[in-house]
């Protein structure tokens, strides 16, 4: 067997079938709609979600039942802090709970009756910061200068205290503990949030795009390997590069130092887009219709992102959810070009997230060579 | 006039039950819950670098090690710990500086410093917060031994500590289940999204007979069989979910049902108008499909509402979900009632009528019948005018 006249009869077909593709990929509003229209609005819309990035003078409730200087001192200070905005609810502790619980507040400070004269007479009475841990990530934020605060008023009462009781306070022990985030040290949501999603998406467009593609062939078309290679190239190419453009528009609007080799972004974008059209040409050679091929795309690409660790860490799932997590391609792809983003990597790992997401069209192409070709064959059923 | 209601209704229900794909929602949202069989965050490892080895950094190391959130692994070297934070081995670690021990005993100053993966922002402030907690109390203990030593009794010690025992209370969400923050969001944005699809796929098939568009009486009945098969679908995400996944629930049957109806309402109002924008089913699929994710972070869950600039939150407030989210994790989790609720009812109506209302502007314009009225308006007039 003549291997020169194979692989030249491969790159013929191929290119044939490339160029077919690339004479009408932007002549119907179909291939403009998933091709860049709602991608970038997507983008542009969860990227205006997270502009903020951080956040800061959240909405937090104070009743404060006593109206002394040093009550007004607790929520001045409190206020004067980075995360949190007071609102007056009076006395209505009834109201400020309920406001709390519509989220119209993320946090409720509430000081009770003769706080000051309590403090000053040793009865320690306990000023309480309630937040909202349904809506977490506010509620979390609103009381982060809450407990340092408390704790500078303590050292400051500390003495008077003593004095009352007619004792000296000893050296203490003055020991800090720093927490700092690494990777993303300012905590911006659009790191993670955003370039989550992107990923995310990016399959879901890929996925969904290959299928369109497949029932769009006519029924005639005797499939071959690089007809079907040659067909879906141009939408391979094109998603690479669409994430590689989002990946830099990302770092370009939050100023962001990318600590990878962005080359071995395009490497894993590559792979990436073949793992995800791999999955489409599986979905497509397994249902009856395209439609039926699109209502499972949602399943599959929302488990994706539920076992992706984005919500989740994985060492947290347990074990089976693992397991379920180390066979979803989003998972190392996700894990890979955030490393290259943000954390450190070598050239080993880009290699072995490669190798990984190859696995998914080598297994699919063995599970459906036969499949596909009758699903070619068959007219669509709607 | 009933009959043809009845006949539609009966159709459409026994079809949608004959081939259950509604019923792939309670298949996703099942596996997705796999991934919070642990309820949160549970034994993340955690490196401790105990650079001082005496009683008292061994004494925090066993403090730390009483978190049910961490699993606490000894490292020798910050390198190790380093590279295995990064290669995602370990979330987070704690460094207990040389002389620790003998700078505490001084009343020197020490800094015991910390890292943790802020990639994933709910996870590491989780963390933030556990450790912080434990330390305070393991610098509390040996306060209070200093203290005594001093000739405090443990009334003065506790006096003298803490003039103010400030206190922070997470309220609605009892020992911080990832579960609970993200799934009544995530439930209500999958029921609008799976309704959304089958009823604008049921409007587009009527749209398309072969016979030509249907009677409105068919239309109603065929859409109002929908209602069943999504009430009873709330029931179980609503009512029986929470239970499974062992989060607060809080809202009756009826309360539910109260709640899922005009949200219901204001998705299939909404769906009119998308049929009407997109006529074609696949159409429905290479658009509704994609913007799930954004609907899910719209709805201020994830990410407040007040954070947002104004303009994506007025896209926020034109979409169901965000004001059923408001409403529903209010009454199921936060113990609030439907009179609270008031306003987001009324909204969710109002968007149901809006929507439907936009939508029958735009099929009518579609099939000429405004042109037609203009038209016949126009006669009118010419008559009229010839009369006078």
């Amino acid at each position: 067997m003549d291997y020169r006249l194979i692989i030249i009869d491969f790159y013929r077909r191929f290119n044939e079938a490339f160029n077919d593709e690339m004479s009408f990929v932007f002549k119907r509003f179909t291939y403009h709609w998933l091709l860049w229209i709602l991608p970038l609005a997507i983008f542009f819309l969860i990227s205006s979600i997270f502009s903020q990035g951080v956040l800061f003078d959240l909405p937090v409730g104070y009743v404060d039942q006593d109206k002394s200087a040093l009550s007004r001192n607790i929520i001045r200070d409190l206020n004067a802090g980075a995360h949190a905005e007071l609102v007056n609810y009076d006395d209505s502790l009834n109201n400020a709970g309920k406001a709390l619980a519509k989220a119209d507040i993320y946090g409720l400070l509430y000081i009770p009756p003769n706080f000051e004269a309590d403090v000053l007479a040793g009865r320690q009475p306990v000023p309480i910061l309630y937040y909202n841990a349904l809506y977490y990530g506010a509620g979390m934020y609103s009381v982060q200068d809450y407990s340092g605060m408390i704790a500078e008023f303590n050292s400051q009462y500390r003495g008077k205290i003593a004095a009352v009781l007619g004792m000296s306070v000893p050296k203490l022990v003055n020991a800090t503990f720093n927490y700092d985030g690494l990777f993303n040290a300012s905590g911006n949501y659009l790191y993670f949030q955003q370039f989550s999603a992107m990923v995310h998406l990016l399959q879901l467009f890929v996925v969904t795009i290959t299928i369109h593609i497949l029932g769009k062939l006519p029924r005639r078309t005797k499939p071959s390997y690089p007809f079907v290679l040659g067909k879906l190239a141009p939408y391979t190419l094109w998603y690479t590069m669409l994430i590689i453009f989002e990946i830099a528009l990302l770092v370009f609007i939050s100023e962001a130092h990318v600590s990878g080799n962005p080359f071995a972004m395009l490497l894993v974008g590559f792979f990436y887009v073949i793992a995800a059209q791999s999955i489409g040409i599986f979905l497509f050679s397994y249902t009856r219709s395209v439609i039926d091929a699109y209502s499972y795309i949602g399943l599959l690409v929302g488990l994706a992102l539920t076992y992706s660790g984005v919500v989740v860490p994985e060492l947290s799932m347990p074990e089976v959810a693992r397991i379920i997590s180390s066979i979803e391609p989003l998972t190392y792809a996700l894990n890979t070009l955030f490393d290259l983003f943000l954390r450190h990597t070598d050239i080993v790992s880009v290699l072995k997230t490669c190798l990984i997401l190859m696995i998914y069209p080598i297994i699919i192409t063995l599970l459906v060579r036969k499949r596909l070709v009758k699903r070619l064959k068959k007219e669509e059923i709607i | 006039m009933l009959q043809m209601y009845w006949a539609s209704f009966k159709r459409i229900l026994l079809r949608f039950l004959a081939t259950p794909k509604w019923a792939l929602l309670i298949l996703s949202i099942s596996l997705m819950s796999l991934v919070y069989g642990n309820g949160g965050i549970a034994n993340l490892p955690i490196a401790v670098i105990d650079q001082d080895h005496t009683s008292a950094s061994r004494g925090l190391m066993r403090a730390l090690a009483v978190s049910s959130k961490i699993t606490i692994v000894n490292y020798e070297n910050v390198d190790d710990a380093y590279h295995d934070i990064n290669q995602r081995k370990i979330f987070a670690l704690v460094i207990i500086p040389r002389n620790y021990e003998e700078r505490l005993v001084n009343g020197e100053s020490v800094v015991i410093q910390a890292y943790g993966d802020a990639s994933n922002r709910l996870a590491n402030g989780q963390i933030q917060q556990d450790l912080k907690t434990i330390y305070q109390q393991v610098l509390s203990d040996y306060n209070s031994n200093l203290l005594r030593n001093n000739g405090f009794t443990d009334e003065q010690i506790s006096m003298v500590l803490l003039p103010i025992k400030g206190q922070t209370d997470p309220l609605f969400n009892a020992g911080i289940s990832l579960t609970a923050i993200t799934f009544p969001g995530l439930l209500v944005m999958l029921l609008q999204h799976s309704l959304l699809i089958a009823s604008t796929r049921t409007h587009i098939a009527l749209n398309s007979l072969p016979q030509g568009k249907p009677a409105k009486v068919i239309f109603i009945g065929s859409l109002s069989a929908l209602l069943p098969i999504w009430l009873f679908l709330s029931i179980v995400l609503f009512g029986l979910w929470p239970w499974i996944l062992g989060y607060r629930q809080l809202a009756s049957l009826p309360e539910i049902l109260l709640m899922t109806l005009p949200f219901l309402f204001a998705v299939m109002g909404l769906s009119k108008l998308l049929t009407e924008c997109l006529r074609r089913i696949e159409m429905i699929y290479l658009t509704l499909a994609f913007i799930t994710t954004p609907v899910f972070y719209l709805s201020g869950t994830i990410w407040p509402l007040d954070a947002m600039p104004p303009w994506v939150q007025f896209v926020s407030n034109l979409l169901p979900s965000t004001w059923a989210v408001n409403m529903i994790a209010g009454v199921n989790q936060m113990g609030l009632s439907i009179a609270d609720n008031g306003f987001n009812l009324l909204m969710l109506i109002v968007l149901g009528i809006f929507y439907f209302t936009i939508g029958v502007f735009i099929s009518a314009l579609r099939d000429g019948r405004i042109r037609k009225f203009m038209h016949y308006r126009h006669l009118l007039r010419r008559k009229s005018a010839r009369r006078g």
